[in-house]
């Protein structure tokens, strides 16, 4: 880390800020790098214990007995959290279980008419699926490129600022991009961009899709813009979380590229590659954390809701179009929880919570796993 | 600096909870309304402020969530008032405690309002069109079903980007009970209820979600409360009613309405005005409620006296701002019966003043 | 890389001479740099809009005004949203401090290590929407209203794992010489953390409960069904509970014009405050010249 970093007091270690706002500490000996970011993601090398304490009694032991009792206590209380977590929301979508099981899955219809009450979350999956969808097909390519230039490309005094800023992204509230997209992104999808991308896909038909009106699944032919366009819909939802998901998978795939080896690197240039074709070796080496970013940005876009129920049309269809409006699993969420006024209402929304808990938790955990395989060392090549 | 920072930040948090215990020690009584966004603009605007300039003691807060959040904050005993412009069904009203009161406040109707800027007559609109609209049957502005019933109108070649309610609304329930009541197909398929599943269109969150889904979409058509149309300039439908005459959404279009329905109105006045008889009555209106339970007991006996207190003066001094914020307000004849119903709330069996 | 390569040139799968091969790379390094400047303009194009549309409709009286007075403000709704996440903070740093204590400096290489790990980093990844779920059914339900403990104790959940993270790395960071120092002195590993390993740390571990602070004050969806929202100047936790976020919301959904103005400004406000706290990160750091 190059840069000139300050000096904060004799003995202590040196703060650098690095790539944007993420903190480099460098000690007298050796260099040890963390960071900690307005993504809220971190990393850094892991360290090894190599002495023991002496043992200790009178009031240092029970010090020491109340610091260890104290830590280990706020770790047993905050994986209580996370129980309570699933306790809650499995307690409260128990009548659900039982009753709807798993035409939770099979079912669009969304009815809470009291009496009718259908309930099906396969329409809010189908949202948040295809606007996570979209938000990586859009914002993989640009982060990586983003990533890429950071790293192999830009001047070393560049890089900084860049990184910082498109960090910053991720700073800005969701409610601001909420706003943001209903009153200026979304009047100029209607008006500019989907109108272009109407003309030109309109007459393509593509697969049968599904729509309901009975609860079923029926099918019929369609295309990708069905419905003309509008400004409210999967594509407005996907682009909005694009912008979100960006500022992660830049700055984790930023910090793994930085991993790839100065050896192999100079190898490469040394046998003739070319920029580019060392750059692909150094995706290849990389491909594990690389996979990880981007499931992270997943997890990040699945959870997301106020961005997207402010541009996504808010109602229950699925359509392959990317014009139709939708609803995400969060979406469905903030809009009708405070409604649920009969007891298999309520327990359906607890339902839609679990499943977006554990949508969530197994992509966060694939993508710890993915992420800790390169911290610890291994070779991915 | 860290020190300071510290040090600063642990002052003002101190402040803040110190200021927190003073504000919990303060005199006023605090009382909070939710619910329908129907009734929020004359709300929010004129009866809180007013209320509030003449009772220096009471503060007032409503939240416009949606009438059905506010139906489920009476059952959960979580706030003190609803608004709603449904009435709570037989089901809502026995998980709420089985008592509750159905106070009307105001009444407006409801119109069909739409975004193309191409035309400067009102369109012509029936029930059954609005109804194979909101089925996804008539797809396109310039379709046969709406250039039969505006003949000489140039309809634009675009889509009709329906909006809807994604919240739970009284709005939604007097529209589809108006859909139900004109068309088979919707009463068969979809039905009548706060929220309903929609065959096709985009939802907004409450009154207001839907106007900026219309105002925001060239070619967007949705069932408005009338100050909403009012308020963001937009055309909206003339309607042909029961009788087969074209009717505008007007205050007296919708007085014609009541008049047909009000002797036939129930004890509880659970009934909304759709499809009245009545040559000059428009088809949608309904009244807005102030609910509450008979019974105010599951609150302090001075927020109990408080919320009596505001509905009364919303039934009584209140009634003077409804006319410039396009309501309706109660016939003489009515608000007696209503202030009678209000003078059963008790708080724990005891009557309140 | 190789299916170009020749035989005789097997052991250098780069020596192909593929045509074009140097226009490709131009090209990809070219698009590379298209993405960047794609990121850029976008991060700058919503700055830029907030900042003009915010401060066109921006007034003295939304500073100092309740959004019930005419002409309307939002004063209760910038207080609140500071006291909540000040009381959020109360719950959050400490807990989140211990949980970073644990991992870094007692934690072995068991089992319970990684699973607690693990569970801060699911928690960190857990969408916010489903705290407020959470918070709803512990405060809500007990208390029977919306309040702003509930919103409290729902952004606080989502401190914890932030802070825990931040800690842990910047107590890992501490250099080992640092503790073995300590230890040969004889002071016990109680004393080593608190008057030398916390006191080297501690820059760094404010860094991250700034950016924690931040990241809540901009929260909405957990405070949908906790906080609520109060026009009112109410400021005690047992009632629902004013927030900036949520009167953005509120009336980004409304029809009326001077209020969705008000919401412009009102993101202006938030954006300054998040964006305002996380370069005080910079320069809490840099201060100390």
């Amino acid at each position: 880390m190059g840069v000139p970093g300050t000096r904060i007091r004799p003995g202590t270690p040196f703060v650098y800020f690095t790539a944007g706002a993420s903190l480099a500490v460098r000690f007298r000996k050796g260099i040890r790098v963390a960071r900690i970011d307005m993504t809220g993601m971190t990393g850094s090398e892991p360290v090894e214990q190599t002495f023991a304490y002496a043992p200790q009694n009178g009031w240092r032991k029970w010090l020491d007995r109340a610091v260890y009792g104290l830590a280990l206590g706020g770790v047993l209380l905050t994986m209580a959290i996370l129980l309570t977590i699933f306790v809650v929301l499995i307690h409260g979508s128990w009548l659900a279980l039982g009753r709807i099981g798993w035409h939770f899955f099979t079912t669009q219809a969304w009815n809470p008419v009291p009496g009718r009450d259908q309930y099906g979350v396969l329409a809010f999956m189908y949202g948040t699926g295809i606007t996570t969808l979209l938000a990586l097909v859009f914002g993989v390519p640009l982060s990586l490129g983003v990533a890429i230039f950071i790293t192999r490309l830009s001047p070393r005094w560049l890089a900084g600022p860049v990184s910082f800023l498109v960090e910053l992204l991720a700073a800005i509230p969701s409610i601001a991009y909420g706003l943001w997209g209903c009153f200026v992104m979304s009047p100029w999808l209607q008006n500019y961009l989907e109108p272009a991308i109407y003309a030109v896909l309109r007459h393509i038909k593509l697969f049968p899709v599904g729509k309901y009106p009975s609860g079923r699944i029926e099918f019929f032919p369609a295309n990708l813009v069905r419905g003309g366009p509008s400004g409210s819909d999967f594509l407005a939802g996907g682009l909005i979380l694009t912008i979100m998901v960006l500022p992660i998978i830049t700055a984790i795939t930023r910090d793994v590229l930085r991993q790839f080896p100065a050896e192999l690197e100079q190898g490469a240039y040394g046998l003739g590659a070319t920029w580019w074709q060392t750059t692909r070796l150094a995706l290849g080496y990389c491909r594990a954390g690389i996979f990880g970013a981007v499931m992270l940005g997943m997890a990040r876009a699945i959870g997301e809701t106020m961005a997207v129920i402010m541009v996504i049309g808010n109602t229950d269809s699925i359509s392959a179009s990317l014009f139709a409006g939708g609803q995400s699993m969060s979406g469905v969420l903030a809009n009708e929880f405070m409604e649920a006024d009969h007891p298999i209402y309520l327990s359906a929304m607890f339902y839609v919570a679990l499943v977006l808990m554990v949508s969530s938790l197994l992509t966060n955990v694939s993508a710890r796993l993915l992420l800790s395989r390169i911290s610890g060392g291994k070779g991915t090549h | 600096m860290f020190q300071k920072l510290r040090s600063g930040l642990l002052a003002a948090t101190l402040a803040a909870l110190a200021g927190v215990a003073m504000a919990s020690t303060a005199r006023a009584v605090e009382i909070q309304g939710a619910g329908s966004t129907f009734v929020a603009p004359i709300m929010l605007k004129k009866w809180i402020p007013a209320f509030m300039a003449s009772h220096p003691n009471i503060k007032v807060d409503y939240q416009p969530i949606g009438s059905g959040g506010g139906i489920n904050g009476l059952i959960n005993k979580t706030i003190n008032f609803c608004g709603s412009d449904a009435a709570m069904t037989n089901s809502q009203i026995s998980s709420a405690g089985g008592h509750v009161l159905h106070l009307p406040e105001v009444a407006g109707p409801e119109v069909m309002s739409y975004n193309l800027p191409m035309i400067h007559k009102p369109l012509v609109m029936d029930g059954k069109l609005i109804a194979d609209i909101y089925l996804g049957k008539v797809t396109r502005w310039n379709s046969p079903e709406i250039a039969k019933l505006n003949p000489g109108v140039k309809l634009p070649n675009l889509h009709i980007l329906v909006a809807h309610r994604s919240d739970g609304s009284g709005t939604t329930y007097i529209f589809t009970g108006y859909l139900c009541k004109v068309s088979k197909g919707w009463k068969t398929q979809v039905g009548q209820s706060t929220s309903v599943q929609w065959p096709v269109g985009r939802g907004g969150k409450g009154n207001p979600g839907v106007a900026a889904l219309i105002e925001k979409t060239v070619g967007g058509l949705g069932y408005l409360e009338y100050a909403y149309a009012i308020l963001g300039h937009f055309p909206t439908a003339t309607l042909i009613n029961r009788e087969g005459y074209k009717i505008r959404p007007s205050i007296p279009s919708v007085i014609a309405a009541q008049k047909a329905v009000v002797a036939n109105l129930p004890a509880d006045f659970r009934l909304p005005i759709i499809n009245p008889t009545g040559a000059k009555a428009y088809p949608i209106s309904g009244f807005t409620y102030l609910i509450i339970d008979r019974d105010l007991g599951y609150m302090s006996k001075a927020k109990a006296k408080a919320t009596v207190e505001f509905v009364h003066w919303v039934l009584t001094k209140g009634q003077k701002y409804a006319k410039s914020m396009q309501y309706i307000k109660l016939g003489a004849k009515m608000r007696r019966k209503v202030l009678a119903e209000l003078a059963k709330v008790t708080w724990k069996g005891q009557a309140i003043d | 890389m190789n299916q170009t390569a020749t035989p005789t040139d097997l052991s250098n799968p780069f020596a192909g001479r593929r045509p074009g091969r140097r226009w490709i790379s131009r090209g990809v390094a070219a698009l590379c740099i298209i993405s960047t400047g794609l990121a850029l303009a976008v991060l700058f194009v919503v700055l830029s809009y907030i900042g003009i549309r915010g401060f066109e409709y921006i007034t003295p009286a939304f500073f100092t005004n309740l959004p019930l007075q005419s002409p309307e403000g939002m004063r209760n709704c910038i207080i609140g949203t500071v006291i909540l996440v000040m009381l959020a903070s109360v719950l959050g740093v400490p807990l989140g401090m211990l949980c970073g204590i644990y991992l870094a400096e007692y934690a072995g290489k068991s089992l319970f290590t990684h699973a607690a790990r693990l569970v801060i980093d699911l928690l960190a990844g857990t969408p916010t929407i489903l705290l407020g779920v959470i918070a709803w059914q512990l405060v809500v339900v007990p208390m029977h209203h919306q309040s702003g403990w509930s919103g409290a104790l729902a952004l606080a959940f989502i401190m914890v794992p932030i802070i825990a993270r931040a800690t842990e790395e910047m107590l890992r960071l501490v250099p080992h010489p640092h503790r073995e120092a300590s230890a040969g002195l004889g002071a016990s590993q109680a004393q080593t953390l608190m008057l030398v390993i916390l006191p080297a740390a501690k820059a760094g571990i404010a860094t991250g409960i700034m950016l924690a602070i931040a990241r809540v004050a901009g929260e909405t969806a957990p405070l949908l069904f906790t906080a609520l929202g109060n026009d009112q100047a109410v400021y005690d936790p047992n009632q629902p509970y004013p927030s900036l976020t949520l009167k953005i919301w509120q009336y980004s959904q409304s029809a009326e014009l001077s209020w969705r103005h008000q919401a412009w400004t009102g993101v202006l406000a938030l954006v300054t405050l998040v964006l305002v706290f996380t370069a005080a990160v910079r320069f809490a750091v840099r201060d100390r010249k």
